[in-house]
């Protein structure tokens, strides 16, 4: 029995469809984030879930209980918000206990949880203050706590991580974790960062316009993306993208200006839909090899070096394949400059095929 | 020859603009009669001053004396004066005087002989101050009138009373025809008029004079005087329906038959006269409340304002002139219901009641302005302490009495 | 003269087009505000009468003062208007503001009609009140006309309760302007908080009493010190209702000092009353003043 079930929810506002027929099953313990750009409906379905929004049509289930019109505080869920929300005129230990002596839990029962969820997120220190008195970091974890303490089976964060800055992000980030390992409670996670989601997702469901484009693990995501947008949402840097023709037949070839890249070897979607024509072939700058293991590959050229960008850990390089742009990622000990004439090269397999038109996966 | 000619009669012409009439000035006037019957008296004045060929510029300020003296004071100290403002007769303009605002009009006076045809000479003695005349006072009202309207009494079937303790008689019969016995506005100074009318109607003109002049605290805890209180008291429980706010409110009541009586002065008649009312058909009046046959020597003056310019100065004179001569002074006080303060005037075509009182004031039946014996402290002390009694139907006379006693003692 | 030794511009001259700027209104801050205060008090202990005069006599003026029953009744209706006031003021207010906060349609009508009655001035809302609560042709004639003979509504004429008609028209007047102060201190709540309290399981009551109110602290202080400034001082509705009728029954402080200044020609009496009035507001501000900012400020 799944944990969280959504069939068919629409959300309307007006004559403006937000939500289309959605449908969604997450699995018990599963760590699922709802990853899209601003604007895509992912917060909005995550408010729904929670019942702060009244869907126009659909249904959900929580642990097989129909909560479609249940409150949120009958669904058995505990939410993060992205500004904390903390109560700013109560302590902390406050903010943990009111609503829970608002329904009536016995005073040792809430002292144990108090207890508990102060040990599991390392907040003891803290209880006696107010918010106004915390960093970021702690701010956050209380709101966690806060939802830690209802004792619900499925938790809901709305980008818990938004507002902090890059460092305590990435603290954080690990911390959530280790907090779903050792809990084991099904979250849903909602955030616009696509390191969260791939570092934090048992699966991800990346969103657009209302619409869930691909609900699949991170690993399928970043390698078999199912159409452009997906392709160059996930993974930074971006993907690149190469427009062609693609030639059927007997030896198949994307065409790439003059240059045919050899497709053999790459493994079609099987859609029905029938095309030949205009098409994006999309690779990602560490899927190609540089220098001698170049010439390996089923697919190599020379080119010319534009731009290098040290990163670091490695480094950018910027390059032109038929006049469209291209880069390509190189240890960043090797010392290349702008103007050097070098080979790269990639195997097809590892690459995706879109229609130009439509933007699927071939 | 002829262009010579021509040219002179031309400048003559010319001349004789600058040679008429002083060059027309406008004299701002402030002055609070607003009622209907007031308004038509100040136009009286207004068209004899036009007729000099000045103008009257008008500056009537609605809301009674109580409103308006303050407005008129604080110009005169702010340093913005009108040119003339009506004051009533008494110690309201003291200070001011005192401190130098107000013009002499002692010359005008000499030459147009005041002293000779103002009667009585009490009006001009609330005028001078170390023998210098400071304003002109142009009429006299008294306070002492029970006005009564023919119509209620005939409707409550009872005869219209003759005295105050016949009116007080009457009141059940009233109460029962649906009248209101006694009507009397929410006005503080209203209040307090009507007591200080009952004094020499039921005390007597030298019991008023010991309160009210010697300032006798002693006399005004003694017996006379609470027999006044008690009058009062009868005077409360009649007026406990009068619901009105204005002087004017109250004597419509009376003139449409829906209340009794009205204690008010004989300003009063301007009002049945707008009305069309004639006086001992539609209405009656009993001066003294038909006890004892006394009237005050309330009303007004003007006093002028020291101004700057040298032509309003010399304005200020033609308007004090033009208020008080004979045709003027006729004019204005039929309108207004008062008496003239020159007696060589004709008032063959005053009413009734306005006979009576003339009547009353050539016998010499006269006590003072109860505002030419108090400072206004005083008299807004009373006008409390009486609001609060009229309006506070638990404050038991005896204790009325003993404030009232407290006032006077502290009075100057 | 300028610049101390180290050549560094002395504090005095910093800022200086600002300082310069602000001469005007600090020169009427003291002269007209402190100067006025201080001349005002002085004279309460004369005798002055029309004008003012400068012969002393002690506490005269005050012993008068609170030996009048005027006065007594004054400030027991200032009392019971002002403590009524504050209350109903911010309850009222508040919930009407809670009320328009739920996203409802026309919420700017609404808006718009519950403050219009402050665009009008007191005096236009006294008389407005008079009419209404007169009690021939107001509410109770309209009642009685429409067929319940005995409905009396009569608080004007009546010298016990005449202060509440007063207080009816003061809070018509100046309720919609505590609304919409509290309506913009609701919609700096953010938004979450509510979401919060509402996934707790926390009921809306106990959510705006515990939660949301406290957060508005800053906003109900501003509004109280507002409406306190509009209670000290009440005249000019007493005027165009009830000229301070029936009787003296609705005599507040303020009419009480221009009467005596003016009226009665008694400028040291009017003065002992308004300085009576400055040692009552001082009296509430000096305490809650050290309260607010004497403290050691902890947020």
């Amino acid at each position: 029995m799944s944990s969280v079930s959504v069939k068919d929810l629409s959300l309307n506002f007006g004559h403006i469809s937000v939500l289309k027929d959605l449908n969604l099953d997450i699995a018990e313990g599963e760590f699922l984030v709802l990853l899209g750009p601003s604007g895509c409906g992912k917060s909005t379905l995550l408010n729904c879930i929670a019942g702060l929004l009244d869907i126009s049509d659909g249904q959900i289930f929580i642990k097989g209980k129909n909560v479609t019109w249940e409150e949120p505080k009958d669904r058995g869920i505990g939410m993060v918000f992205q500004s904390y929300a903390l109560y700013p005129q109560m302590t902390v230990k406050g903010n943990l206990t009111f609503g829970l002596k608002n329904a009536g839990v016995a005073k040792d029962e809430i002292e144990r949880r108090v207890a508990r969820t102060a040990d599991i997120l390392q907040i003891q220190p803290l209880l006696e203050r107010k918010p106004s008195q915390l960093s970021g970091g702690q701010r956050q974890r209380v709101a966690i706590g806060r939802a830690l303490v209802r004792d619900v089976d499925v938790f809901l964060f709305d980008e818990p991580l938004s507002n902090l800055d890059a460092k305590l992000r990435s603290e954080l980030r690990v911390e959530i974790k280790r907090l779903h390992q050792k809990l084991a409670n099904t979250m849903i996670y909602v955030t616009h960062d696509q390191i969260e989601a791939l570092t934090l997702a048992d699966r991800i469901a990346v969103m657009k316009g209302g619409l869930i484009q691909q609900l699949d693990t991170p690993h399928a995501i970043y390698n078999h993306p199912v159409n452009r947008f997906v392709a160059g949402f996930i993974g930074s840097p971006g993907m690149n993208f190469l427009e062609g023709q693609l030639e059927t037949g007997a030896g198949a070839v994307v065409k790439i200006g003059n240059m045919p890249v050899p497709i053999d070897r790459y493994v079609f979607s099987g859609s029905s839909q029938q095309h030949t024509g205009a098409t994006v072939l999309g690779i990602r700058p560490e899927h190609i090899a540089f220098g001698d293991g170049a010439g390996a590959m089923p697919f190599s050229h020379e080119v010319d070096i534009e731009i290098v960008e040290p990163m670091g850990s490695d480094t950018l390089v910027w390059t032109r394949l038929d006049g469209q742009s291209l880069s390509f990622r190189v240890e960043a000990e090797r010392p290349l400059q702008a103007g050097d004439r070098v080979r790269i090269g990639f195997d097809p397999a590892r690459a995706s095929l879109f229609d130009s038109a439509t933007g699927n996966r071939i | 020859m002829r262009y010579q000619f021509m040219t002179a009669a031309f400048a003559a012409t010319v001349a004789l603009q600058f040679t008429g009439p002083a060059a027309a000035t406008d004299l701002e006037v402030t002055h609070w009669w607003t009622s209907g019957g007031e308004a038509a008296a100040v136009s009286e004045f207004a068209k004899a001053f036009n007729a000099t060929g000045n103008k009257w510029v008008d500056g009537a300020i609605a809301g009674g004396g109580n409103t308006a003296r303050p407005v008129m004071i604080s110009r005169i100290t702010g340093g913005d004066p009108m040119a003339a403002t009506q004051f009533n007769h008494g110690r309201q303009a003291e200070e001011l005087v005192e401190a130098g605002l107000m013009r002499d009009l002692t010359d005008l006076a000499t030459k147009e002989k005041w002293a000779e045809i103002v009667r009585p000479k009490s009006l001009l003695d609330g005028c001078t101050l170390d023998g210098k005349i400071y304003c002109a006072p142009i009429n006299i009202h008294s306070w002492q009138w029970l006005w009564l309207s023919n119509k209620a009494f005939e409707e409550a079937g009872v005869p219209v009373p003759k005295n105050w303790d016949e009116f007080v008689a009457a009141a059940p019969a009233l109460e029962k025809a649906g009248k209101i016995p006694l009507a009397i506005g929410g006005q503080p100074w209203q209040n307090s008029g009507a007591f200080n009318v009952l004094i020499p109607a039921i005390a007597g003109k030298d019991v008023f004079l010991k309160v009210y002049q010697d300032k006798d605290a002693e006399v005004a805890a003694g017996p006379e005087i609470a027999k006044v209180f008690k009058a009062a008291d009868d005077a409360r429980k009649m007026a406990a329906k009068s619901n009105v706010q204005d002087w004017n409110q109250a004597t419509n009541l009376v003139i449409t038959g829906q209340a009794g009586g009205q204690i008010m002065g004989d300003w009063a008649q301007g009002e049945f006269q707008v009305a069309g009312q004639v006086a001992g058909e539609d209405y009656t009046c009993l001066p003294g409340l038909g006890v004892n046959e006394l009237i005050s020597t309330d009303g007004d003056a003007f006093y002028f304002p020291k101004l700057d310019d040298p032509e309003k100065t010399k304005a200020q004179e033609v308007l004090a002139s033009t208020m008080l001569n004979p045709k003027t002074q006729v004019a204005f006080n039929l309108k207004k219901g008062s008496v003239p303060v020159r007696a060589d005037v004709d008032l063959t075509a005053a009413n009734d009641c306005m006979k009576k009182g003339l009547d009353i004031l050539a016998k010499g039946n006269v006590i003072p302005a109860v505002n030419q014996l108090n400072t206004e402290d005083t008299n807004n002390q009373l006008n409390d302490l009486f609001v609060e009694f009229f309006k506070t139907p638990s404050m038991t006379p005896e204790d009325a009495q003993k404030r009232y006693a407290d006032i006077i003692a502290a009075a100057e | 003269m300028t610049t101390r030794q180290n050549g560094r511009p002395s504090q005095l001259f910093r800022n200086l087009n600002a300082k310069i700027a602000s001469i005007p209104m600090v020169l009427t801050a003291l002269v007209v505000f402190l100067g006025g205060t201080a001349w005002t008090v002085l004279y309460s202990f004369t005798s002055s009468k029309l004008l003012p005069r400068l012969n002393f006599v002690g506490l005269d003026q005050y012993e008068r003062l609170w030996a009048a029953p005027r006065w007594m009744t004054a400030i027991e209706n200032l009392a019971i208007y002002g403590f009524l006031s504050l209350i109903f003021s911010l309850v009222i207010g508040f919930l009407l503001a809670a009320l328009l906060d739920q996203k409802i349609r026309f919420e700017d009508t609404f808006r718009t009609i519950f403050l219009y009655p402050f665009a009008l001035s007191f005096i236009v809302t006294g008389l407005i009140w008079q009419w209404l609560l007169n009690p021939d042709f107001g509410f109770q004639g309209v009642v009685r006309q429409l067929g319940w003979e005995s409905f009396t509504f009569n608080p004007l004429y009546n010298a016990e309760i005449v202060i509440y008609g007063i207080l009816i028209a003061g809070l018509w007047q100046g309720t919609g302007l505590v609304m919409c102060l509290m309506l913009a201190g609701l919609r700096g709540i953010d938004e979450d908080i509510w979401k919060a309290a509402r996934v707790d399981g926390i009921p809306m009551w106990k959510t705006y009493l515990f939660i949301v109110i406290p957060m508005m602290r800053p906003v109900f202080i501003t509004t109280l010190v507002i409406i306190a400034s509009g209670i000290v001082r009440v005249y000019d509705l007493v005027v165009a209702q009830t000229s301070g009728g029936p009787g003296i029954a609705s005599e507040v402080p303020a009419k009480y000092v221009y009467d005596y200044m003016f009226a009665a020609q008694n400028l040291g009496q009017g003065f002992a009353a308004s300085t009576m009035m400055l040692l009552t507001v001082a009296i509430v501000i000096v305490p809650w003043a050290y309260f607010e900012f004497g403290r050691r400020r902890h947020v």
